[in-house]
């Protein structure tokens, strides 16, 4: 049962001068925050580190894809395990999610630099320094760009889940409560309170790829 | 100016791996230049053309012949000492450095021996010459596929290269820019006899191979060989309309197997 917009809507204002829905929101986020950033920095620089380097490559890569391979909800109740029941777990969840589309944009964009401009760095004889400044750290901005995106909608969507399996608070778990308490309405504002900010800050990171790279926008999507 | 080096291609041959078995794409093809001379090949589309001019540039090794660069006395030169300036088919900018800094990243060794402020002017000066003023800053999504190619024409020549190689470089511009670069490589072979680069072009208009060259090369379809050497006589400066041409134009064209006759 769909319950009435009105009634979605009602249960949104109340929520809001209750400050609950509010306090849900800044939990969520925070923790998708520390996650991200997490995820950000550790996918970035293993990224780099493989896609440079063969040798890494060939020992790093292989176990990185079997990880890729299991979802990051399934690891719930290890990190749990592991990081307790606190926020410790959930953040990890998120930055497992995170890390995988971060790391394999910026690997790509380091180890797969455009054929066309490896001979033009030949013919104009760019030193490897050169060919590092020039073209391929530059170069990456675009797709580790793409690779943070993907990595915040991956991170959103991996908060919910954890939310909803092992958390008392954020707004997974107001989804989740509201079907025992029977209130279809605050469900639903808990699942367009969520779609509603993914969608904004989707947009919000599209901006920033525009500003900080414009030849990408172009070139890659 | 630098002094052009001589190249020698001798008895070249490439072939490349085909989904049905081995594709020759250069048999046994010979030519040479003399230091600072224009040489322009001709040939139809697919013979080969490009995949010479990338031998020649040590971008891909020949299956068997020999390519060599040579001094004035024909004797074999270091070819990391030969400087080469090449303009592709599409620009090649990097798409996220301005205008100027792409023509910059032409002056290879050069870079070493100038300072900052020369290395600037070199580069304004070529910007100026490719008539690119006011878009310094520019990046290259944001100028003309035209523009970029002259972009990508200055990036070869800021480096005062000893050999220029040139795949088709005034495709994509319109007939005023077309013969107003045209003039810019007149200029830049007029400059000093064999003191100037010796330069390579690839191209498929047989007007613009006689105005800018000493010599034109016309290859047969793949696999490419030489069918004909044609020398164009024609004291420099040229004017495109005169009558000393006919005669080159003439042997090209039937080389090509095209009628001249009116």
């Amino acid at each position: 049962m769909i319950p009435a917009p009105s009634d979605v809507l009602l249960a949104a204002l109340s929520g809001i001068s209750s400050g609950e829905l509010v306090n849900y929101v800044a939990i969520s986020i925070l923790r998708v925050a520390k996650g991200f950033l997490l995820a950000s920095v550790a996918g970035v620089s293993a990224g780099l580190a493989v896609g440079w380097s063969p040798t890494v490559r060939a020992m790093v890569d292989p176990f990185l894809s079997f990880l890729r391979q299991i979802p990051p909800v399934a690891w719930i109740p290890v990190f749990i395990m592991w990081f307790g029941i606190g926020e410790g777990s959930k953040v990890m969840v998120i930055a497992y999610a995170a890390f995988f589309p971060v790391f394999l944009n910026t690997e790509t964009s380091v180890s797969q630099v455009c054929d066309t401009f490896l001979e033009l760095g030949r013919v104009y004889r760019f030193t490897k320094a050169q060919m590092l400044t020039r073209v391929i750290l530059p170069g990456s901005l675009g797709p580790v760009f793409a690779g943070l995106r993907l990595g915040l909608s991956a991170s959103w969507r991996a908060l919910v889940a954890a939310e909803m399996l092992a958390s008392a608070s954020g707004l997974g778990y107001m989804i989740v409560i509201s079907r025992e308490l029977v209130r279809p309405d605050v469900m639903f504002v808990g699942i367009v309170v969520v779609g509603l900010f993914g969608y904004l800050v989707d947009v919000g990171a599209i901006r920033l790829q525009r500003t900080v790279a414009p030849w990408s926008w172009q070139v890659r999507e | 100016m630098s002094a052009g080096v001589g190249l020698l291609v001798e008895n070249v041959v490439k072939q490349f791996a085909g989904d049905s078995g081995a594709l020759l794409v250069l048999d046994h093809l010979s030519l040479c230049c003399r230091p600072g001379e224009f040489v322009s090949i001709l040939g139809p589309s697919g013979a080969g053309k490009t995949t010479l001019l990338r031998l020649i540039a040590g971008l891909d090794t020949v299956d068997s012949g020999r390519i060599a660069y040579t001094d004035n006395s024909l004797n074999e030169v270091d070819p990391s000492s030969v400087r080469i300036g090449m303009v592709f088919q599409e620009p090649r900018l990097l798409p996220w450095a301005s205008v100027a800094a792409n023509i910059r990243y032409g002056l290879q060794d050069r870079a070493a021996q100038m300072s900052k402020s020369e290395q600037e002017y070199a580069v304004a000066e070529l910007i100026e010459r490719t008539g690119l003023s006011g878009f310094e800053s520019y990046l290259p999504h944001q100028i003309s596929g035209g523009m970029a190619q002259r972009a990508a024409l200055a990036r070869a020549l800021v480096g005062d290269p000893n050999l220029l190689l040139l795949d088709e470089p005034l495709g994509s511009l319109d007939i005023k820019n077309r013969l107003a670069i045209q003039d810019l490589l007149a200029n830049v072979v007029c400059a000093g006899g064999s003191a100037a680069p010796t330069c390579v072009m690839v191209t498929h208009s047989v007007d613009e191979a006689l105005y800018l060259s000493d010599r034109v090369y016309v290859l047969s379809e793949r696999p490419a060989a030489v069918i004909a050497e044609v020398d164009v006589p024609v004291a420099r400066p040229r004017d495109r309309a005169s009558t000393g041409f006919f005669e080159a134009k003439r042997q090209i064209l039937s080389a090509l197997g095209v009628s001249s006759s009116p």
